[in-house]
This record gives structure tokens, sequence and C-alpha cells, in this order.
């Protein structure tokens, strides 16, 4: 009998160590079937705070639950081996003595034998790893060993899962398939996942909400799509893409209206794009191809402005191109502008 | 329950680290403490300044030779191509499977005026015995040349190993801009290779600091010699104390020389492949030159002494004197003292990493131990009795041995369980976790199995370091414990090498074991190049 997944909620948590706060009121829910991507820069708190909802650290104050089941708050503390919380590393963390049945049927002790073994059969076809069963980790590839630690998590239908940058130890060329696979089982087993990573792209495309954080905090929660476009703060911001800051009197007057009203203006490159029916033509700096996008660097009064364009034909340094300005990637930020 | 269990997990590495620093902390206490009999004068003037100059000469003069054979070996090794090049890599360690004294026994009778190097060189150059110097075996000069025959090996593995990895960028570097031969070895491999060289030199002369057999054997008055003697010959436990104090500093001293430049050498090693350096082919005379000088080593230090062991075993038929009750004892005392040390180690292994402590305490404690040679921790072990108003014999006294192996050999059965478990990142005990698996779950089904190869390594290398330890046991066995390196060491000091023999041979053939795994083992590391 499986338990209806529940959503795994932590609220105001606290860690201090040595008196300097890692994790600061941090509140954070991960829901059934959804996959939430922590983002922000090294040194924000975000391992700290997937090894709090993991129990491998007690936090100093806040509640941790799983639907109305208190993991820890003020009085409870449920040791990890007691929370039924899957947890995936970076480098996966196979036991290396163990076939990839036995690492299956590791956490799943408190079934008979035989239904073990069905258990992992049954996960390892889910994952494609059928021919898998009996062979070491040492045999596996990268990717191998990374379906066989998500098999191991969800096998024993933990109440949540949490994932410190799952994918960074896989081959670039591996990473997008292995990814998709991953995730769409973790989604479809319904459990509420988490997946730390420093990567805003990865973020971005493979999660159904992100949650940036800063300084031990959660800055803000929602949908990619909703934080990238809604940023409620500049680090939310800069968490997600390039932005860059601009003073508003340099840009071209005929822009200036169009635009929300403060002196320094946060510019996606992306919002600047060529347009030939524009009658704001600006002189070409550098001109820098990665791949499908190219970027450019254009003069406005006296300082640039980067633009993100998909084009055929970049212009050479130099030229003289007509632009326009998409104002909803035009932010202004309140504590930025004192 | 659980709490009670997380605490007794807790302390059981201190437990361990107190039970195992008791006999050198009861030895050095006593040293500093001990007041009465002797007058403080008559020690310092007949026994302490001789003894400690006596040391430090042997040592200074071990050092010498040593470093003399164990560098160019390495360098010759790691740099050149020459006949043999291949079995000397691997044969050079050869030597460490031999304890001191048994290489004393053998270098007696080889260099002894009846002996047959003697006796070639008369015959040879028709002389008699007072027409020509021959260098006696039986002064300080030849104890450093027996301890440097077998310890060598230390420099060796370090140096070579140094050699071959760290330098590596930096000698293709080097001859890239045209250095070569001498000017490439004393102008960037020695500099470079200089913390491995002093952290292995460190050891062996520790090593050397420790030893009592061969000391004793050829009549040098070493510290070591000194705390037996002053203890079972003249009667006067509080100078055998202080003579240990002397003693455990100096081993101390190079402890921490060991640990100091080893944190250095670590330092050095930047690239983590294994590149096989291009080796120059040495060809012609001076191919010929290096293989002598290798293969001179191997025979002076290894092939001749076992040879003439082996002849003298066959010529007088193994001698008269029963083989199997000394062997059963050493049997009996070396699997006990290696489960107990065993036990000590994972007790500190397993529970240091569950408890995230990386205390120095339980990093010293254990050290002392090992840096303290075997006449202070038999002495420690003495002390104990006295104070506990227990006497040295029965059962009592086993333990007390055991106890006192355990004590100085757990560091040594330490390092391939620490390499093993090592390789098993914390993640593995946190995904254990995360599945539910409890404290002894854990312990029986991933830390165990991991480290189980360190475990049998670090058994086998504990057996063997018992079965050849020779002053502890000398001086805590109760009546019908001989061990074989007692019987040997009796035997040759009463002047009945033939007697000798086999113990010594059964004691070089159980030292070979750990030597070829340690040998294997640094193959597999990438330390060795094939």
């Amino acid at each position: 009998m499986t338990p209806a997944p529940a959503s795994l909620v932590a609220s105001d948590l606290l860690k201090t160590y040595f008196g300097a706060p890692v994790v600061s009121g941090a509140c954070l829910s991960l829901h059934p079937g959804e996959v939430t991507a922590l983002v922000g820069r090294s040194g924000a708190g975000k391992t700290t705070l997937l090894r709090l909802l993991a129990g491998m650290e007690r936090p100093d104050s806040g509640i941790i639950k799983s639907g109305d089941q208190i993991l820890s708050d003020g009085t409870v503390f449920q040791p990890t081996e007691h929370r039924r919380i899957g947890l995936i590393f970076q480098d996966f963390a196979l036991f290396p003595h163990m076939n990839v049945i036995k690492n299956i049927t590791f956490g799943l002790g408190h079934l008979p034998k035989e239904k073990q073994t069905i258990v992992a059969l049954e996960w390892l076809e889910k994952l494609g790893l059928q021919l898998r069963g009996p062979a070491y980790p040492h045999q596996l590839s990268g990717g191998e060993q990374q379906r066989v630690a998500i098999a191991r998590a969800l096998a024993p239908n933990p109440v949540a899962i949490l994932m410190d940058e799952p994918f960074s130890g896989l081959d670039p060329v591996l990473r997008e398939q292995a990814r998709n696979a991953a995730l769409s089982t973790i989604r479809a087993s319904g459990t509420p996942a988490l997946m730390v990573t420093h990567d805003a792209d990865e973020a971005m495309a493979h999660a159904d909400q992100v949650a940036v954080m800063s300084q031990g905090r959660i800055l803000q929660t929602g949908t990619p799509e909703y934080v990238y476009t809604h940023p409620n703060s500049l680090t939310v911001a800069q968490a997600l893409g390039q932005i860059y800051s601009i003073n508003k009197e340099q840009l071209p007057t005929a822009w200036q209206s169009t635009l929300p009203d403060a002196k320094i203006l946060y510019i996606r490159p992306e919002a600047i794009q060529i347009d030939p029916s524009s009658n704001v033509s600006l002189k070409v700096e550098h001109v820098r191809r990665h791949g499908a996008v190219t970027s450019i660097t254009l003069l406005s009064g006296d300082s640039h402005l980067d633009a993100a364009v998909i084009t055929q034909n970049p212009p050479l340094p130099g030229e003289t191109i007509p632009v326009q300005i998409n104002p909803a990637s035009v932010f202004t930020f309140l504590e930025n502008n004192s | 329950m659980e709490r009670l269990n997380n605490l007794a997990g807790r302390l059981a590495p201190y437990a361990a680290a107190v039970f195992l620093v008791v006999p050198v902390a009861a030895a050095l206490w006593f040293g500093l403490t001990a007041g009465g009999g002797e007058t403080w004068d008559h020690v310092l003037q007949n026994r302490l300044v001789p003894y400690t100059f006596t040391t430090l000469a042997v040592l200074a003069l071990t050092a010498l030779f040593i470093l003399g054979i164990a560098v160019p070996a390495a360098w010759l090794v790691s740099a050149y191509d020459f006949p043999g090049r291949g079995i000397f890599d691997w044969a050079l360690i050869l030597p460490l499977a031999m304890p001191g004294y048994v290489m004393a026994y053998a270098w007696a009778d080889l260099a002894g005026v009846a002996g047959p190097v003697q006796s070639s060189f008369r015959d040879l150059t028709g002389l008699s015995a007072r027409d020509y110097w021959f260098p006696d075996i039986f002064t300080p000069t030849g104890l450093a040349f027996i301890l440097a025959s077998t310890l060598f090996p230390y420099v060796y593995i370090t140096a070579r190993a140094a050699f071959t990895n760290q330098s590596l960028a930096t000698l293709e570097a080097a001859r890239s801009l045209g250095a070569s031969g001498a000017r490439l070895f004393l102008s960037v491999a020695l500099p470079s290779a200089r913390p491995a060289i002093v952290a292995g030199l460190a050891l062996a002369l520790m090593e050397a600091a420790a030893d009592f057999g061969a000391a004793d054997f050829l009549g040098i008055q070493t510290l070591g010699v000194g705390i037996v003697r002053a203890w079972s010959s003249f009667g006067e436990p509080a100078t055998a104390a202080r003579l240990a104090v002397v003693l455990v500093s100096i081993a101390f001293l190079f402890f921490f020389i060991t640990s100091l430049s080893r944190g250095r050498a670590t330092n050095q090693q930047t690239a983590n492949r294994w590149l096989t350096p291009t080796r120059t082919r040495l060809t012609g005379q001076s191919g010929w030159v290096a293989s002598l000088f290798c293969g001179g080593i191997l025979l002076v230090a290894f092939f001749l002494p076992i040879t003439r062991l082996v002849w003298l075993l066959l010529e007088t038929g193994a001698g008269t004197a029963p083989i199997v009750p000394p062997l059963l004892s050493s049997i009996i005392l070396g699997l006990s003292g290696a489960t107990l040390a065993i036990v000590c180690a994972l007790a500190i292994i397993v529970g240091a990493k569950h408890a995230n402590a990386t205390s120095s305490f339980l990093r010293l404690s254990v050290a002392a131990g090992y840096a303290a040679p075997g006449a202070v921790l038999g002495l420690g072990g003495l002390f104990i009795l006295s104070a506990t108003g227990q006497s040295l014999s029965g059962v009592t006294a086993i333990f007390l041995l055991i106890g006192i192996y355990a004590s100085r050999f757990t560091s040594a059965g330490l390092e391939p369980m620490r390499a093993a478990f090592e390789r098993a990142p914390i993640s593995l005990d946190y995904a254990a976790r995360s599945l539910g698996a409890s404290n002894i779950k854990r312990f029986t089904r991933v830390d165990l199995p991991l480290i189980l190869p360190g475990v049998l390594a670090g058994g086998l290398i504990l057996c063997v370091e018992i079965l050849k330890e020779l002053p502890a046991t000398l001086m805590l066995r109760p009546f019908g414990w001989d061990t074989l390196a007692v019987r040997a060491h009796a035997y040759a000091s009463d002047e009945r090498l033939a007697e000798a023999t086999l113990p010594s041979l059964l004691i070089t053939l159980a030292g070979l074991a750990p030597v070829l795994l340690l040998s294997w083992r640094l193959s597999k590391t990438g330390h060795t190049i094939e």
C-alpha cells in the first residue's frame, strides 16, 4: 500500500555554524510530482538546506513536515535513517561492493526477499536497465550509474527525493538525455523532488518550480517562466540569466518614455533586437557568436548596450544598425535605486 | 537506547586511543618522576650520555648509508633503462622482509674471521688473518651498515615514487630545456623529491632507533639495549625509564619529521595521471655499472645473508632445537595481537568517521604507540604490572603482551584500513542512512565489506610485525612462551648460530608476505611503472 504523496514543507529554517547563519529563515514547499530546482551562488546555503531537509544536519529552529507528519521541529528530530527521504549525490554514491540489484534492494529491508527483487526488477525496467541487474557499479557507464542511483532512491517509496548537483558528474553529451529520463521517472513516481543546481539553464529548462536562494534565504519561488520574467530582486534576476544595469539617461530618448520610471534600469540582453522598422539606430562595437545566439555590443550615449539576437547576417563592428527594445525584459529594482 | 548506542559509538575511538597510549605514557611518567635508587649523576655519566651518544652516532651513520644506497638506486630505476631494471624495480624492496637482528646474525657469520668472505679473501691473496685489516661488524659502523641494509627500502620507495610521479612534468620541462644526466638529477629531480626522501629517511631512522636485536647481538650500547639491560641485568628500573624518555624523544622527533615532510610531499603532487616517463636507455658499460650497483645492493642486503642462513641450515641439519613450540607461540601471539590491534583500529577509523571527529588526540595516541620503540613499551608494560601489583606470569602476562603488541602496531594496521575506508566517500554513508539503514546495518553491510580487503592486509602486516618483534616480547613473555624471534636471539647470542637459522629463516619468510603485498599495492597505485 502506498500512501498518497504529500508535500514536503520547510518553514523558517535556521542553521548557524559558529554563530554565522548559513540558512536563515528559509521557507520551501516541494509538491508531489513536481521537480523544484534550488538555484543560487555557491555559499548561498543550498547544500546546507538540502542537508537539513534530509536530516543530515539538525536545524537550530524551524519546522520540516511531510504532509501532516513532523520530521523536525523544536522537539522532534527524525534522523536521516527514519525520514524516508531519497538522496541522489553528485558522485551517485552507489555501494561499490554490491551489484545493481543489491544496491536497489538495500532500502527495501521491510519487504520479504522475493518482493524486494521484484521491486528492483520493476525499477530496472522503468529505467531501461533490465540487463544490468548483476553488474557492479564500476562496470556501468556514468549515465547507467545515475539511473541506478535514482532507482535505489525511489524504490523504497520515499516521501521526497533530494538531489545535490545530480547531473554535473555526467558527460555533457549524455547529460541532456540522462536528465530527461531521470526527471520524467521522478515526476511519474509522484514524489516531491528537489534538485540543487548551480546551472540556471538547467533549472529553467527542467524544473517545474525554481527557488532562488541567497545568503541563507529563499528569495523567490515560482514557475521558471514567472520568476524569470518577474524577478522580485536583482539577485533573483542575476541568478537566472544575464542582466546588466544602465543609467536611463544614456538610452535613446525615443525609448525612454516606454520604459519604467527609474534612474537605473536593468536590461536582459534579449530585450534589444534588430528591427529594420525601428527609428533608433546604434553603432556596433563588438560582435561575438555563441552558437545560435549572437551577442552584439552597441554604443548608446557613453554606455554600452548588450544585445542577444538571432540573425543569419551578423553586423560588422562600426556599422550602425536599427534596434528596438522590449520593455518586458527591462526591470527596475527598488533596493538598487538609492 | 539509540542515544546510548550513539554515545558508545562516539566514545569507542577514544577508549581505544587511551588503551593504546597507556603503556608509553606509563614508561614516560615513571621516567620523568622516578626517584630513589641510583643517583642521577651515576645514571647520567655511566648510562645516559654514552648510550645517547652511541645511538645518535649509529643513527647518523645509518642515515648516510641509507641515502647512499637508496637515492641513487631509486633514481637509476626511475630515470634509466638498463639490464635487469624491471626486476630491481620491485626486488629492491625485499630487504624489508629481514629483521635487523637476522641480518646481523647472517653478516656476523659471513664477515667473521672464519666466515666465507674472509676465507676466500685469504685463499685468493695468500695472506694470513693478521696481515690485513677487515671491517669489523661488531662496531657502531657495523650496526649502522646492518640497519641501513634492512631499512633503506623506506627511502627507496618514497624516493622512487617522487622521481617517477611528482616531478614528472618538471623533469620533462627540464629535459626540454636541455638538462640531462647529473644536472637533471641534482638541480631538478633531487630538490623536488627532497620532502619525500626526508619523510622516508625519518621513518627508517625511527625504526633504526627502535632496534634492539641487532645492537644487542653486536654488543653496541644503544639506548634500546640500555633499557632492556638496565631493567633485566642491572635491576635499575629508574635508569631504564630515563633512557626510555630520551629514546622516545628521539623516535618522536623522527616521527614528526615524517609527518611534516609527508604533508609537504603530498602538496607537491599536482597531476593525478600516472604517465610513464621516458627512461633513458643506458647502453654498454654504463648500463652494466647501473646493474652492478643495484645488483650489489640486493646481494649484500638480501641474497647473500639469506643464502648463508640456508647454507648453515642445510650444513648443520637444522640444529637440534625443537621449532614447533616457539612457532606455535608466535602464531598464537601474532593472531591475538593482530585481532586486538584490528579491533582498536576499527574503533578508531569507524568511530572517528561517524563522530565526524578528526581529533588530533586520536592521531597522536596511535602515533605514540607506533613511534615508541618496543623496549620502551615493554618497560611501560612492566611498570603497569608493578603498579597494579600483578606478577609477570601466566594469563596476565600474555594479555599484557598482547596489549603491548596492539599498542605498538595498531598504527601499522591502521594505514591499509584507512586507505580502504577513504576510498568510500561519506556520501555512501548518507545514502545508506537515507535508505533507512541503522548504525549496525551500515557497519555490517557497507563499512565492513568495503574495508575488508584493508582489514586483511592490515591483519597480515600486523601478524608479521608481531612475529618479528623482539624487545617487548623478551621483557614480557611468561615462561614457556618463547617466540621464534626470542629463540633466534637467544641462540645467536649464545653463539649457537646454527640453531638460530631456522627461526630466523621462518621469520624472514613470513616477512616476505607483507613486502610482496606492499610491492603489489605500489605497482597498483602507479608508483611502479612497467
